[in-house]
């Protein structure tokens, strides 16, 4: 096998170094081959070769339609969503090496965060960058509803966009508690008290009185909608636990699988849709 | 015969498979603790599935030999005639279509009652059996260590705010009717004020300004047999519901 390299090595010597051959040689090999199967895109055929060959890359529509990537159009809205999530994924992987989810230590670790971390600006990246794909999930949900692409054959996007939309402001929502101090208590203390006023399923809701076992009722403060979410009957290190697996963990993973539904179905629908 | 005896393994394999799933979920949903008790509870379970499955099995047994009565005309796969049913092994007679299919169904049903047993032993595990959180029953203090008035010292602790008047004592909750912020007592314009939305009480815990949709409530106060008050929050008494007079809202003391 040295031996074969040896001769290649003086066949490659004797050849003028340019950059076509260098190209010519890398892309002959055989780990080259094996991760690109395809020429460069230059052709038709290579175009569509190379899409529906690459895991990334095959969510998309091989072919775009050209009021589709007119940002007078899309406005980019979507896409911007995705890059947003995707720095958000990064940036909060990041903080997640030094975030400590316990009563104890929250709230002075997201303190060091900008304090004695590295890269202390990874905390601001984040929280902006969730602010950020709030409006543009919103703006992108406007961009749809007034361009009417939710009509037919787009309904089931839609709904998988709605539901897109309610994991990120539910993203949002458990990412608030996270710096344990007394905006994220109260805005917590706030928001869940309007689960427990949701109806059948929180004890402050109407219809609970209903729901009833020889006098006893079934929807208490102990066993309705917002004891489940906070873990308890108030805000507490329980509720600061489970509000990190659900940020860090349960919704990322929903919402990722939601997307790729949602890309695949924009190709299976026709593409972006253009102007009627 | 082989693919037939292939077809029995599936059709059982599910089911069994099903059986596994639902008992393995059913006793995590249904036991209180990991205890002796919830090994109880799931050979009972287990003993409890296996019975069911084993009488629809016996019908669905009994129906396949109807079915092949039936069948015999228009089979697919001969039967020979001189051939009793019943005296040959189950697995090595043939096996028609439709048979089949009604054990799979079978299989298909028990997997869909594990499936949603199993959903709803996750929706179980969402709810804690035990939370780490303070005793809803606080003592306070002796009644002769409390002048008259309002005192905030187990406002944020206890979320109960102390009330003294001349006749005597009541404990009303801290938590805003509204959305559950903590008001603060304002000595000066003698209101509880809610810094979050703005809600007003009265002295006695009545609302009057703001969001907050009905009065604080009280909760049960007594006297315990140190002589000290005694505050149990997990008795609450509503003015709406007219049972701010009832014994154990108030502390008679003066």
């Amino acid at each position: 096998m040295l031996e074969g390299f040896r001769k290649k090595w003086k066949e490659l010597m004797k050849r003028k170094p340019s950059v076509d051959t260098i190209k010519k040689e890398v892309s002959s090999t055989q780990v080259w081959k094996s991760i690109f199967r395809h020429g460069y895109p230059d052709t038709p055929r290579n175009r569509v070769a190379a899409i529906i060959s690459n895991v990334f890359l095959h969510l998309h529509p091989v072919k775009a339609r050209h009021s589709g990537v007119k940002m007078s159009y899309t406005w980019c809205m979507g896409g911007l969503s995705f890059f947003l999530f995707i720095v958000l994924v990064i940036s909060g992987v990041m903080l997640m090496f030094y975030y400590r989810p316990t009563a104890e230590y929250a709230y002075y670790d997201v303190l060091s965060m900008k304090d004695v971390m590295p890269l202390g600006i990874i905390r601001e990246i984040h929280r902006w960058s969730a602010h950020a794909m709030v409006i543009t999930v919103w703006l992108h949900m406007f961009r749809v509803f007034m361009t009417g692409s939710y009509k037919p054959p787009r309904e089931f996007n839609w709904v998988i966009g709605v539901l897109l939309l309610v994991l990120t402001l539910f993203l949002s929502f458990t990412g608030y508690l996270l710096p344990w101090d007394q905006l994220a208590m109260w805005a917590i203390t706030v928001g869940t008290n309007m689960a427990g006023s949701t109806p059948f399923l929180g004890h402050n809701g109407p219809g609970t009185g209903f729901l009833k076992i020889n006098g006893v009722p079934l929807v208490t403060s102990g066993s309705d909608i917002r004891f489940a979410l906070l873990g308890g009957h108030f805000v507490s290190a329980a509720t600061l636990l489970r509000f990190y697996v659900l940020h860090c963990v349960a919704i990322p993973l929903i919402a990722a699988v939601l997307m790729a539904v949602h890309f695949w179905r924009v190709r299976k629908d026709g593409g972006i849709s253009g102007p009627l | 015969m082989k693919f037939n005896k292939a077809k029995w393994y599936f059709g059982g394999g599910l089911i069994l498979w099903g059986v596994m799933q639902q008992n393995a979920f059913a006793s995590s949903f249904l036991s209180r603790s990991m205890s002796f008790s919830s090994d109880l509870w799931t050979i009972g379970l287990l003993l409890l599935v296996l019975m069911i499955v084993g009488v629809l099995g016996l019908f669905v047994w009994k129906n396949i030999k109807n079915i092949k009565k039936i069948d015999k005309t228009n089979s697919v796969i001969p039967i020979k005639k001189n051939e009793e049913a019943s005296s040959v092994s189950i697995l090595d007679q043939p096996m028609t279509r439709r048979s089949f299919i009604s054990v799979l169904g079978l299989g298909w049903v028990t997997f869909a009652a594990a499936s949603l047993g199993a959903f709803a032993g996750f929706v179980r595990f969402l709810f804690p059996q035990v939370t780490f959180e303070p005793n809803p029953v606080f003592e306070a203090g002796l009644p002769s260590e409390f002048t008259i008035g309002v005192h905030s010292q187990f406002k944020l602790n206890k979320k109960v705010f102390l009330v003294r008047d001349h006749s005597g004592f009541y404990a009303l909750s801290s938590i805003c009717t509204h959305l559950g912020c903590i008001p603060n007592w304002l000595p000066s314009e003698q209101i509880f004020k809610c810094p979050c939305h703005g809600s007003g009480y009265y002295i006695s815990g009545i609302n009057f300004e703001g969001p907050a949709p009905r009065p604080l409530p009280r909760y049960e106060i007594t006297l315990a047999s140190n002589g000290k008050i005694r505050v149990n929050k997990s008795h609450q008494y509503l003015y709406e519901l007219h049972q701010w007079g009832l014994p154990g809202s108030f502390l008679e003391y003066s």
